[in-house]
């Protein structure tokens, strides 16, 4: 995860400053009501983990067209 | 991600009680090369690999897979989707269900007529889904888009595939829906060829029984949103038992 960070900041910047990101509300909240496992996996964290890797994609999307969201 | 989720749902068989989301078998080369699959393995499910590392042996596959769609939806603007935990992955290959649960584009068999909205009956029912869930989880089409490289087809089904809204629906009912004449498969466009939708796309609107559902959705997003909801989570949870809620 750690290494693409300079990739996503090139591309986020690129994408925004063409205003292809304007119009995106990201919201990554995912309330947590419990957790399973007596804690041996924090969702929440996972859920965060998840939500990056959306917006990493809608960012690389807006960027070259190609979308792998939801890809038949 | 939403179709990662969906497609390792989906194998579910009511009837048998085998396939559904509860055993990871997405990851595994038997099924992942399903023809429906196609693509999957270079995107979501490698794209997964690295948070399953971070967390290791107690975030099964299953849960991932499935937490993934879920997420995935709400960052895109859409509902929350109830989820729970607590699957447990199979290691066993021969857990894989059958290719051909899932739907085909096409609308099935050869020679069908490609609007004929049985074979949507027919496989989603084969999960326990109601004409309305089935129209409720169609609209996740409002994201992404085809690739020839994947499925053949090509093209987005909205001209916004990274929110999630209900424009799937107001373009199925607004739109001139026309055959895309191409050497591809059998497709429809819009007039200016920017945004397409596929035969079971088109069933939809041509079956009365399910276009009640999508003129509902059409004039309300807020109740598409809750039956998306409600039927996305019931997708995600086929063929577990057991799960805690986690998200709700």
């Amino acid at each position: 995860m750690a290494d693409r960070t300079s990739d996503r900041r090139t591309f986020v910047s690129s994408s925004v400053a063409a205003g292809i990101l304007g119009t995106f509300v990201i919201d990554s909240s995912y309330p947590l009501i419990a957790r399973a496992d007596g804690g041996a996996v924090d969702y929440t964290a996972v859920a965060a983990d998840i939500a990056d890797l959306v917006r990493w994609r809608i960012v690389v999307m807006s960027r070259v067209m190609f979308s792998h969201v939801c890809t038949v | 991600m939403v179709r990662l989720a969906w497609h390792s749902s989906g194998t579910y068989d009511k009837m048998s009680k085998t396939g559904g989301s509860g055993l990871g078998t997405m990851r595994f080369k038997e099924e992942f090369s399903h023809g429906a699959n196609a693509g999957l393995a270079d995107t979501a499910i490698k794209w997964m690999e690295d948070i399953k590392s971070k967390y290791g042996d107690g975030l099964s596959y299953a849960d991932l897979y499935t937490l993934a769609g879920a997420v995935a939806i709400k960052t895109l603007g859409g509902p929350q989707v109830a989820w729970g935990s607590g699957r447990k992955d199979s290691m066993d290959p021969a857990d894989v269900t059958p290719d051909g649960r899932l739907p085909a584009a096409d609308s099935g068999s050869a020679g069908a007529d490609p609007t004929d909205a049985s074979h949507l009956r027919t496989i989603f029912g084969r999960m326990g889904f109601n004409d309305q869930e089935i129209v409720a989880l169609s609209g996740a089409h409002a994201l992404g888009r085809c690739h020839t490289t994947a499925s053949g087809y090509d093209g987005p089904w909205t001209p916004t595939p990274t929110l999630f809204n209900n424009a799937y629906f107001t373009l199925l009912t607004s739109v001139e829906w026309t055959p895309k004449k191409w050497e591809g498969p059998y497709q429809y466009e819009a007039a200016n060829g920017s945004i397409m939708m596929l035969p079971t796309d088109i069933a939809l609107v041509k079956d009365k029984k399910f276009a009640k559902y999508v003129k509902a959705y059409a004039k309300d997003e807020a109740l598409f949103m809750k039956d998306f909801s409600a039927a996305f989570s019931k997708l995600l949870s086929l063929g577990t038992s057991g799960l805690t809620p986690v998200y709700a």
